[in-house]
């Protein structure tokens, strides 16, 4: 990779390389790093020492991947003033156009912010964000009558905003988010004629956590942690060729199921109990409240 | 790890991801904000071959997927949920999903629902304690608010209790505000529940003086599964929909509800089977609505030390019983029924008042029952211990006193008494019955009511048969002395007692208009006659009794020639029926014969055909004598009136200037001087009249002139 502007081409560790206690601190400071900055024992671009600190001037905003990495051999340390950002995950390819055109290829996941696979621990005054997911390819196009447009393509997950696989502690004063999940790709154009609707839209990506401790660990947050906004699904693609039998999905009215049945299933899932009543009241709890009186 | 999971179908958008994920355990110490992703947005359109659109569900704050410690002054909060056809539910606040601990001071909140035209999405919880763990609470825990919608999303529940866990709650713990309703249906979803267990679980809401805390909901809290749940309520466990609403409902026979004095539910309480129990840790308590409000309890109860007051109405119904180890009392206009199979136990210690035991309801008192009501249909036991007090008991039911119980003062008012151990004061009334094989004492018949006094019931180990000692027996009531029974100091004012065979009674005391009747077998002894009628029927036992005049009345002797008893002190106006002995003017004839010590003699009736010899305690001669038909074939003897032109001495003779007292009073006292006035009762030889104050009205006393022994001690005439 190359270094981005205003990035110095090599890595100074804490200003004069030197290394305290058999460390090898470094110190981002004053730049912005456009790539995957790495995590080591040692300092050599784009390897940063353990300690690494970024001032409130540093930056690491990938353009892919994810922000800062640390290897499984190393429980890194860092200190962060400044602004980390994983990547935005590639865009899936569109579909093929065809007699039945092909589903569009999934986007890939942002990257995480920090990914320390060997754990570590993490100071966080400034701000730490995941990538977004890669949007979904668009369906091909079918040609062939009768025949729905190429599903698109899934979003892909976010990245998470600090991933410490096994384990750490963070002490967090700023702002660490999750990364949002990527838009699913549009349906293809359908052929037209009975079943000629356009393609099914792709998944939406899913969001991801702002902090991930596969391995246990500690976290204090005086700051924002937030999670992942999950991806918009794409919305259906363009009816089919005008002229055509096609019922497109645009054409058919808003369908909703019975208010029980959506009850039912949402409340079985979150609490496994029966289905309460179907909603209805006209009380509301912060109006019908009976200590309020 | 990807913790927001994939999108459904077709038009599904992603869900969100968790502000933090601990899947390997862990602490987290926040007072900052943590809040999950909110889950996306999907399409409101529906289509043939995709179906409808799922909006992504909201991520949690936190996910502790492998347990550990939470402690927040900050603020967590649950993602929003996705809108869509099918809108998504939002994330909870906090998922341990492992055993672990939360203590919040600050505000945990379950995200919103989706939105959507029709049907809005759920809230997510506030917390969801997966696999148990412990939680405190000393500020905000609430679900997330249902989505808007023409029919408003449900709100999120404010804790869900999977698998157990404990909540000690000193704040605030709320479901979810329902969904607003939107458009011209504009129906607002249903608040969500304040806590959900379903696996068990301990919550206690609140503590002893501290009376803030509030678990609120449109269920207050609610367990169901198979396993138990205690929730111990010191504070406030509301339904937002009040009266009409739900503040706990159990679903199983494990679950317990501990209420605590000075708490409050705001709505129903649904037991399920489970148990209430109304404890004292909180001072004393006051509770209405039992068997209204406050349903489906297989048991409640009153735990020792507690002191409740029930308001209102309240029952106990079928499968339902009330224990009372405590103090349970009734205020003022208030009632508690116990009925149809419902039973109330007062426990040793424990006090119940004012309980009504209808229709197959049963209280049993180990401990003390005051002022109860036994109706149609209940019963009332006192056991071995126990003590009733002033309970009435009505038609139909009836009041069973073991042995070692006590009851006292009961009213017997058309119902039944059974006295096996001890019971003092009774009234019974019209209707009513009292049985004793026990100790009965002090008590009252009246007019209608029986008493009956019985021996050792079979098939018990007692000893000695029933005893009622000191009754009064007014007119129109009937003491009967079974087989085995005692009375002992009866009083008959008017009323009947019956001494049939095997029975006895002894110091019975005869007053005007009141009869005692000694059937054949049964013994009198010491019987005083005072205005009343006691008949000795043949085959009675009364060899050696002494049966007393004082004041009037007749001895009626069935068979008088076999007689053996003494008679004493007789007198005008008092009479002897003989009625063995037929009257025949100039035929029958009447002796004294006056024994060597001149204190006794033997009065001799003859018909010539029968004769009776009867032994007088006291000095006559035959020329006080005096013989007539008693209507019925029998002879009556009398002593002879006063002669005529007699001179008397009046009252205002004799009678001191102040209440006079101190001088000896020899036997055969007659202290009630306004009632001797009033009935124009002579003193008689052997009597003494003591005069403790002038009657009131001025009555006059007439006392027989010309006998010295009539008034030997009253001072001399002014």
């Amino acid at each position: 990779m190359m270094a981005g502007p205003g990035e110095h081409a090599r890595p100074r560790a804490d200003r004069a390389g030197q290394k305290i206690g058999g460390r090898a601190l470094s110190t981002i400071s004053h730049k912005t790093i456009t790539q995957t900055v790495t995590l080591g024992a040692v300092n050599s671009y784009p390897t940063y020492g353990s300690p690494l600190t970024i001032t409130s001037t540093g930056a690491i905003l990938t353009g892919a991947g994810v922000g800062i990495y640390g290897g499984i051999a190393l429980a890194g340390t860092i200190d962060n003033a400044g602004r980390i950002k994983g990547g935005i995950g590639r865009a899936g390819n569109a579909g093929s156009a065809g007699n039945i055109g092909s589903v569009g290829g999934a986007g890939s996941g942002g990257g995480a912010g920090i990914d320390l696979a060997g754990g570590g621990s993490i100071v966080n005054g400034g701000t730490i964000a995941g990538g977004t997911g890669g949007a979904g390819g668009a369906g091909g196009a079918s040609i062939e009558r009768h025949q729905p447009g190429g599903t698109g393509g899934t979003g892909g997950a976010g990245g998470a905003g600090i991933d410490l696989t096994t384990g750490g502690s963070i002490v967090n004063s700023g702002t660490i988010a999750g990364g949002n999940g990527g838009n699913g790709g549009n349906g293809g154009t359908g052929g037209g004629g009975n079943f000629g609707y356009p393609g099914t839209p792709g998944f939406g990506g899913a969001g991801r956590t702002g902090i991930i401790l596969s391995d246990g660990g500690s976290v204090i947050n005086s700051g924002a942690i937030l999670g992942g906004q999950g991806a918009t699904a794409a919305w259906p693609g363009p009816p089919g060729p005008p002229g055509s039998s096609s019922r497109a999905a645009a054409t058919l009215p808003i369908l909703a199921r019975s208010p029980a049945a959506v009850v039912a299933t949402a409340t079985s899932t979150s609490a496994g109990s029966a289905a309460p009543g179907a909603p209805g009241s006209a009380c509301r709890a912060a109006a019908a409240s009976p200590i309020a009186a | 790890m990807i913790t927001g999971g994939s999108g459904g179908s077709g038009y599904d958008p992603g869900s969100a991801g968790a502000g933090i994920d601990l899947s390997g355990g862990g602490s987290i110490a926040n007072n900052g904000v943590i809040t999950g992703g909110g889950g996306g947005d999907g399409s409101y359109l529906y289509r043939a071959n995709a179906g409808g659109a799922t909006g992504g569900t909201g991520g949690a704050g936190i996910n502790l997927a492998g347990g550990g410690n939470i402690a927040n002054t900050g603020t967590i909060t649950g993602g929003k949920a996705g809108s869509a056809l099918y809108p998504g539910y939002g994330g909870a606040g906090i998922v341990l999903a492992m055993r672990g601990n939360v203590a919040n001071h600050g505000a945990i909140a379950g995200g919103s629902g989706g939105s959507n035209p029709a049907v809005g999405g759920v809230g997510g919880a506030g917390i969801v304690l997966t696999a148990g763990g412990s939680l405190v609470n000393d500020a905000t825990i609430a679900g997330g608010e249902g989505g808007a919608a023409a029919e408003g999303g449900p709100g999120g529940y404010g804790i869900v209790a999977k698998a157990g866990g404990s909540v000690v709650n000193r704040g605030t713990i709320a479901g979810g505000a329902g969904g607003i309703g939107q458009g011209t249906r504009s129906h607002n979803g249903t608040v969500g529940t304040g806590i959900v267990a379903s696996a068990g679980g301990v919550v206690t809401n609140g503590s002893a003086g501290d009376g803030k805390a509030l678990i609120i909901g449109g269920v207050g809290i609610e367990a169901f599964g198979t396993r138990g749940a205690t929730v111990t309520n010191f504070a406030t466990i509301a339904s937002t929909y009040w009266a009409g609403g739900t503040a706990v409902s159990f679903a199983n026979g494990k679950s317990v509800l501990v209420l605590e004095g000075g708490s409050r539910l705001v709505g129903k309480a649904k037991g399920g089977g489970g148990t209430l129990d109304l404890a004292g840790g909180g001072g004393a308590g006051t509770l209405s609505g039992l068997g209204s409000q406050i349903t489906g309890f297989a048991q409640v109860a009153v735990l020792a030390g507690a002191n409740w007051t029930l308001s209102g109405s309240n029952t106990i119904g079928s499968g339902g019983t009330l224990t009372a180890a405590g103090r349970l009392a009734l205020a003022s206009g208030g009632l508690i029924e116990v009925f149809s199979g419902g039973v109330e136990i007062v426990r040793s210690g424990g006090v119940a008042i004012g309980t009504v035991v209808r229709n197959g309801g049963t209280e049993t008192a180990f401990g003390t029952a005051n002022g109860g009501m036994v109706t149609s249909g209940g019963r009332q036991i006192v056991s071995a211990g126990g003590v009733a007090s002033g309970a009435t008991v009505t038609l139909g039911g009836d009041q069973t006193v073991s042995s070692g119980g006590t009851a006292r003062g009961t009213v017997v008012s058309g119902g039944a008494q059974y006295v096996r151990g001890t019971a003092s004061g009774t009234t019974v009334e019209s209707g009513g019955s009292e049985t004793v094989r026990g100790v009965a004492s002090g008590g009252t018949v009246a007019s209608g009511g029986t008493e009956n006094v019985r021996g050792v019931e079979s098939g018990t180990v007692a000893s000695v048969g029933g005893v009622a000692s000191s009754v009064t027996v007014k007119a129109g009531g009937r003491e009967i002395v079974f087989s085995g029974g005692r009375t002992v100091g009866a009083i008959l004012n008017g009323g009947t007692e019956y001494v049939s065979s095997g029975g006895a009674a002894s110091g019975t005391m005869v007053h005007s208009g009141g009869t005692e009747i000694v059937d054949s077998g049964g013994t009198a002894n010491a019987t005083t006659i005072s205005g009343g009628l006691v008949e000795v029927m043949r085959g009675a036992y009364v060899s050696g009794r002494v049966f007393t005049f004082a004041g009037g009345g007749t001895l009626q002797l069935d068979q008088s020639v076999s007689f053996k008893g003494e008679i004493a002190g007789f007198a005008v106006p008092d009479q002897l029926d003989l009625r063995d002995i037929e009257f025949v003017a100039g035929t029958t004839t009447v002796s004294f014969t006056e024994a060597s010590g001149k204190t006794s003699g033997t009065l001799t009736v003859t018909s010539g055909a029968h004769t009776a010899s009867l032994i007088l305690l006291g000095s006559y001669v035959t020329s006080q004598f005096t013989l007539t038909s008693d209507g019925k074939s029998g002879t009556l003897v009398a002593d002879p009136p006063l002669a005529a032109g007699a001179s008397q001495t009046t009252f205002e003779d004799i009678a001191p200037a102040s209440p006079y007292a101190g001088a000896a009073i020899s036997t055969g006292l007659l202290s009630d001087l306004p009632r001797a006035i009033a009935t124009n009762e002579q003193a008689r030889a052997g009597q003494t009249l003591l005069a403790t104050a002038p009657p009131a009205g001025g009555g006059s006393l007439m006392v027989p002139a010309g006998g010295a022994d009539h008034h030997p001690l009253l001072p001399a005439a002014r």
